[in-house]
């Protein structure tokens, strides 16, 4: 059995809303952030994928050097 | 050349739409579900707004596949939650409701004592009954949703309306 107390608090707990203005504006404000997201995103692969090659070339020039000092 | 381009375009701009239209039913659908939830956590209108941004942003970009709605549901609340449960460790807890937030979030000016006293409740009591007696979950599910065992669902079920019932008869109320 749901005694007053609870009967009240879901009352009370589900008259908590956003208005539709509110709702517009999150609306509003999750396009433009999931643009930005999307273009972070897209730098940061082109980032890291510089990165990885420069990596990569400064480990071969390492190796060249290291056999060339051999040699 | 000039007719690829343009099917190209249009193309895009039926996404950018869809996305759009997206976005739009996902706010409408459960926008007052995470915000009912933030609020209970953050006592605080314009965190828990942001904290429905920032529930919905992890959706659109890192939701994983789900098998029903259900399942969609229980992962929104338990990022909602835990979104909320992190701001409020980064921020001063406030000990009391600001008025202008009642007045904002769709309560009735006869409402506000009463909403003050629920919202005086820690929130881990008020996560647990809200999501028992507002969303209509289970104790199993709860636990599932929220991390915890199913003996702790009960024991803060029985000790949140213990609560309950002492701040309204505190405040004389009902």
């Amino acid at each position: 059995m749901i005694d007053c107390n609870i009967k009240e608090y879901t009352r009370l707990i589900n008259s908590i809303s956003l208005a539709q203005s509110d709702k517009d504006r999150i609306v509003e404000n999750l396009i433009k952030k999931r643009s930005i997201k999307k273009e972070i995103s897209g730098k940061q692969v082109a980032v890291a994928s510089v990165a990885a090659v420069l990596a990569f070339g400064v480990f071969y020039a390492v190796k060249a050097k290291q056999n060339i000092n051999i040699m | 050349m000039g007719i690829i381009k343009k099917e190209v375009f249009t193309d895009l701009a039926q996404k950018q739409n869809k996305s759009e239209q997206e976005i739009k039913e996902l706010v409408s659908k459960y926008s007052s579900l995470i915000f009912r939830i933030s609020y209970c956590i953050l006592c605080n209108r314009e965190d828990a707004e942001e904290a429905v941004q920032e529930t919905l942003l992890r959706y659109l970009t890192k939701a994983p596949e789900f098998n029903n709605e259900e399942h969609r549901k229980a992962w929104l609340i338990k990022v909602s939650a835990n979104i909320s449960k992190n701001m409020l460790m980064f921020r001063i807890k406030r000990e009391t409701l600001n008025i202008d937030d009642l007045e904002n979030i769709g309560v009735a000016e006869k409402d506000y004592e009463n909403l003050e006293l629920i919202m005086s409740l820690p929130a881990r009591y008020k996560i647990v009954l809200t999501l028992f007696y507002v969303e209509g979950y289970k104790s199993k599910e709860i636990a599932e949703i929220i991390g915890i065992s199913e003996d702790a669902v009960r024991k803060r079920l029985q000790k949140g309306r213990e609560l309950l019932k002492k701040e309204f008869e505190k405040g004389e109320l009902l």
